[in-house]
């Protein structure tokens, strides 16, 4: 027997991530305890450390490119409140994440009801000629399809490739079951193919 | 021996984290077996990597963070005022003083200020209230037609009524010629019944009062103390 594969699969060892090494080892709970403190100059520090990837993330998940910042404020603005009582349980990105993708949803939600999606020209002029559809480059056509995936499946497709997190992590970061993730992205990938044919016409073939 | 189909569709919904690289080492070693033996995998697999490219280029243009940042840091100021008082200076007594709802409007750049750039403006203040001009004789000339030599500038606390300003106002035999102006400051004329007023004398003495905030000569002359250097 391994010993090392034996010591990471005990059943007791504390919240550790894939590599076996426990979160609090994450540099960022560091920032965090400070911040726990009151210490502004932390908060700034984490906000300018994880701004852009809370930007892209937001933006995923609520197509809407006005409305970032305040997400991404209102999200870090529960960090500067939970930071005393909270225990790294996770790697920080993933916290943070967690709790921006709750506020995103929720902003997404409100959008879906209230508004028509603005940000389907593009989508509308592929459908509305086909003979233009040279003009489009493929990553503009994955670009328009990937908008039109609910943003629960966005949120998963922007975490696994472009943030590239474990599929533990994004349990963790969602809230769910481990395989509910690793169903979500199988049904998004799917829609994506079907969208991909649909914004293309059926004679194009599909990225696959 | 042919996998079973169990086997596949585990490994098909692992592929996106074998692209990835995120998986750990027995379902990595599980997933590329796997891949070996079943051509519709590798498809999916080449999939992978066009969804993640189209994923990583379609997004939000890279931005400075400091606007929002700022905007952030003022919703806890203001959310906090306690917490952000205390990272703030310290308020002077005199910034506390300005401050106080009864006080006209203060320049701020004053508020933090020390006494002798207060003892100027109090001056000029307690001046401008009656004649807009004389702010510039008073830097200037020892004396004008409206300040005396004898004039003291005086600021009594707030919770001074108008008995014990008049009392506080006996101890050096002084009467009101202006004010108060909008920080509350009075010109007080000290009486030079017959000798030399100890104008040196009555401000000790108003100093020595405990609701007396600022007492101060109205003319520069008459405040050697503070040297050819300091005098406004």
């Amino acid at each position: 027997m391994e010993l090392p594969a034996a010591a990471s699969l005990a059943p007791d060892t504390p919240p550790a991530q894939a590599d076996g090494r426990p979160f609090a080892d994450d540099p960022d709970w560091a920032l965090v305890a400070r911040i726990g403190r009151r210490d502004q100059a932390a908060l700034a520090l984490l906000y300018r450390r994880h701004y852009d990837r809370l930007c892209r993330f937001v933006y995923r998940v609520t197509n809407d490119a006005s409305g970032v910042d305040d997400i991404v404020n209102a999200t870090m603005l529960v960090v500067w409140d939970k930071a005393p009582a909270t225990t790294p349980q996770s790697r920080v990105t993933t916290w943070i994440l967690g709790i921006a993708y709750r506020k995103a949803l929720k902003a997404a939600e409100r959008s879906r009801r209230t508004e028509h999606d603005p940000l389907d020209e593009m989508d509308d002029a592929i459908a509305a000629d086909d003979s233009d559809l040279r003009r489009f480059e493929a990553d503009e056509v994955a670009a328009a399809a990937l908008r039109r995936l609910p943003p629960e499946q966005r949120a998963v497709m922007e975490l696994v490739y472009h943030d590239q997190m474990a599929y533990q992590d994004i349990a963790t970061l969602l809230g769910c079951p481990e395989n509910t993730v690793k169903t979500r992205i199988f049904h998004a990938r799917r829609k994506l193919r079907a969208l991909w044919r649909e914004l293309t016409g059926a004679a194009a073939t599909a990225p696959a | 021996m042919p996998e079973s189909t169990d086997a596949h569709d585990t490994v098909q919904l692992l592929l996106p984290w074998f692209a990835n690289g995120s998986l750990d080492d027995t379902e990595r070693t599980r997933v590329a077996a796997h891949l070996e033996a079943c051509a519709a995998c590798r498809r999916q697999l080449e999939d992978e990597r066009r969804v993640a490219a189209a994923v990583r280029e379609s997004a939000l243009p890279g931005r400075s963070p400091e606007p929002a940042l700022a905007g952030l840091m003022a919703t806890i100021a203001a959310r906090e005022p306690a917490a952000a008082k205390a990272a703030a200076p310290s308020p002077t007594f005199w910034s506390r003083w300005f401050a106080r709802p009864s006080a006209a409007p203060w320049p701020m750049a004053l508020a933090g200020a020390g006494a002798l750039a207060l003892v100027a403006s109090v001056g000029s203040l307690a001046f401008r209230a009656q004649a807009p001009n004389a702010y510039h004789v008073l830097s200037l000339t020892p004396a004008s037609k409206a300040v005396d030599a004898n004039d003291i500038h005086l600021v009594m606390a707030p919770s001074v009524d108008p008995a014990r300003r008049d009392a506080i106002l006996a101890i050096v035999d002084g009467r009101i010629v202006d004010g108060p102006n909008s920080v509350g400051a009075y010109t007080v004329r000290i009486a030079a019944s017959g000798g030399p007023v100890d104008l040196t004398g009555a401000l000790d003495r108003l100093r020595g009062q405990p609701d007396v905030l600022l007492a101060e000569a109205a003319t520069p002359l008459a405040m050697p103390h503070l040297g050819p250097d300091l005098a406004p």
